[in-house]
């Protein structure tokens, strides 16, 4: 933005022409191997057989992907089960996450005494790993001796097979999800409360509004734009499941909690179908770009409306 | 009257989501002082009688099958490289993007977010793959570089970095300082919430990362602690004081930093409004 003429900048030194590429060098090196070249080299491994001890490929074409939509294959049958499998989860997991967050956001806010005391507790999960989390809430749900089932028989009745039966085993991921990472969009939706004016609701009380209707024509409408961040991230979050079911139930009972995550990693590392599974990736990666973009096209069409 | 009414329903309410939210890690650490013969009691023991550290001695007595301190020390170094190398990586590169001008400047920006839409899950072969070319399977670089220069880091540091007013940069110009000194000196100390909450994040990202740890380590000494429990679950599985043991001894420096830092990581989760 200075208009001082520089007379014939030199190449390096301060006010080198390529000083700031020096800047830029470390990060668009790294940038591009390990972010933009593997989009393309993904792609490549798709239409190749990949051979893990040679580290190449075999280009066969469409030959993955085909295989994908071919019935009477084994990646055909599992994949699409599991693609079922991840969308119940996504379907069951993403209205408590968003609703229960929002719950303890208004919980924790206003006057509300011990409210950081509050927000700590339930924002700790979140810096644990999924494996502590899913050792922890295996030991909880186990079958014979672990505490849930120790309630149950306290409370008169049957104890239950959590980790071994359905629709148990989803319930049981389900809740130690939500006690691990709930924290997060609660964290998020504290500060978007805590943006509104005051006045707004001053002005409400004024015109006779009581409580319920200030948070639905005010808290509500605020609250959007981080709302519409929280349900993307949190669909993405549940689609990519995969330490709850690898580590709490195997996957099973009978499959049923075998998500895509879990099988694109299975096929690639314990099958070592490297070139199945990157077309397995292109092909999920494509159904949630999508489901993304539709997501984000429905809360602006709802502004419109508004 | 009718607030105060609800202000203590409200903290009854909290008071006991807060008491669910804790019960697990408190489950957690009973069972793992609890004798091996008294984890299965029936009815399960509340609080730990008599309290053993005997899980925590058969844990840490294998150092062969399942070395914890060599675990601990793997991820420690690889969540403290990736930070402070993605928080240089990332300063640097967004400095150049906030303050210099020069050809590809804005495609570059572009580019850096326009990835920010591509699933996570298409990286994992083909960056397994590059790690294998490299060589650095099962090596410290395959868990520290990947990740490490972001777009995020690039985009938040580099709206900080706008914000400062150019004009404490100017006079600093005029007293004779170089561009790095500037950049050292007077835009990374002023950054410091927005460096410290993205260096949190990348602490806690790495620390904690599994997928990608279990992937590229295989033998027991290069594990990472959340991968290394793992393990020991496929070598206690029904050992259950031992499981807890480990679990604790995992969770806990994450939990400790957590604690110190969380108030102020939390301050710089609303100013800059962004999720890992």
């Amino acid at each position: 933005m200075r208009a001082i003429a520089r007379p014939r900048r030199s190449l390096f030194g301060d006010e080198g022409r390529l000083t700031p590429y020096l800047y830029l060098l470390p990060h668009a090196i790294l940038f591009f191997m390990f972010v933009i070249y593997p989009i393309f080299k993904g792609f490549w491994v798709s239409l190749t057989e990949w051979n893990m001890f040679f580290n190449e490929g075999t280009f066969v074409g469409l030959a993955n992907y085909a295989r994908l939509f071919n019935p009477e294959s084994i990646q055909n049958a599992y994949y699409w089960q599991a693609l079922k499998a991840t969308l119940l989860f996504v379907v069951i997991s993403v209205p408590p996450l968003v609703l229960i967050s929002l719950g303890l956001a208004v919980l924790v806010t206003g006057n509300l005494p011990w409210r950081s005391f509050f927000r700590t507790i339930y924002f700790m999960p979140t810096a644990l790993t999924i494996s502590v989390v899913a050792v922890m809430w295996r030991w909880i749900f186990q079958g014979d001796v672990g505490f849930a089932n120790w309630i149950l028989r306290t409370l008169g009745s049957d104890a239950i097979p959590w980790l071994t039966t359905q629709p148990y085993a989803w319930i049981s991921i389900l809740i130690a999800t939500v006690w691990w990472t709930v924290g997060w969009n609660m964290i998020l939706l504290v500060s978007g409360l805590n943006a509104i004016p005051h006045e707004q609701y001053e002005a409400a009380t004024i015109d006779g509004a009581n409580s319920w209707k200030s948070f639905l024509y005010i808290t509500l409408p605020n609250l959007r734009p981080i709302l519409l961040f929280i349900v993307i991230t949190t669909v993405i979050a549940s689609f990519n499941l995969f330490g709850q079911p690898q580590l709490m139930t195997g996957g099973g009972p009978s499959r049923s909690t075998f998500t895509v995550m879990f099988y694109i990693y299975g096929e690639a590392f314990g099958n070592f179908r490297m070139g199945s599974s990157a077309a397995m990736s292109y092909v999920t990666a494509v159904i949630m770009l999508v489901a993304t973009l539709t997501q984000a096209r429905l809360f602006s069409a709802k502004d419109q409306d508004s | 009257m009718k607030r105060n009414r609800y202000l203590r329903f409200s903290f009854i309410l909290a008071l006991l989501v807060a008491l669910i939210f804790l019960f697990p890690l408190y489950w957690m650490v009973a069972t793992s002082f609890k004798l091996e013969s008294v984890t299965t009691a029936w009815p399960p023991q509340v609080f730990p009688n008599p309290i053993t550290l005997d899980n925590y001695r058969t844990i840490i007595g294998n150092p062969v099958d399942t070395p914890v301190f060599q675990w601990f020390f793997n991820s420690a170094l690889a969540a403290t490289s990736y930070t402070l190398g993605s928080i240089a990586v990332s300063a640097l590169a967004a400095y150049a993007l906030a303050r210099l001008r020069f050809p590809g400047r804005q495609l570059y920006f572009w580019i850096c977010i326009a990835s920010l839409v591509v699933p996570g899950v298409i990286f994992l072969i083909p960056n397994y793959i590059t790690i294998d070319t490299l060589g650095w399977v099962d090596r410290y670089p395959a868990l520290i570089v990947p990740g490490m220069a972001t777009a995020t880091g690039m985009f938040l540091l580099r709206q900080f970095f706008l914000s400062i007013p150019s004009e404490l940069e100017d006079s600093a110009r005029i007293d004779g300082a170089g561009r790095f000194r500037i950049f050292w000196q007077i835009v990374l100390p002023l950054s410091k919430p927005v460096v410290l909450t993205y260096g949190l994040m990348s602490f806690l990202n790495n620390w904690n990362d599994y997928l990608w740890a279990l992937i590229v380590t295989y033998s027991p000494s290069m594990r990472t602690l959340p991968v290394g429990l793992m393990t020991l679950q496929g070598r206690y599985i029904h050992q259950y004081g031992t499981m807890m043991a480990g679990a604790v001894l995992t969770a806990l420096p994450a939990l400790i930093l957590f604690l110190l830092v969380q108030r102020y990581f939390v301050k710089g989760i609303v100013l800059t409004g962004i999720k890992g």
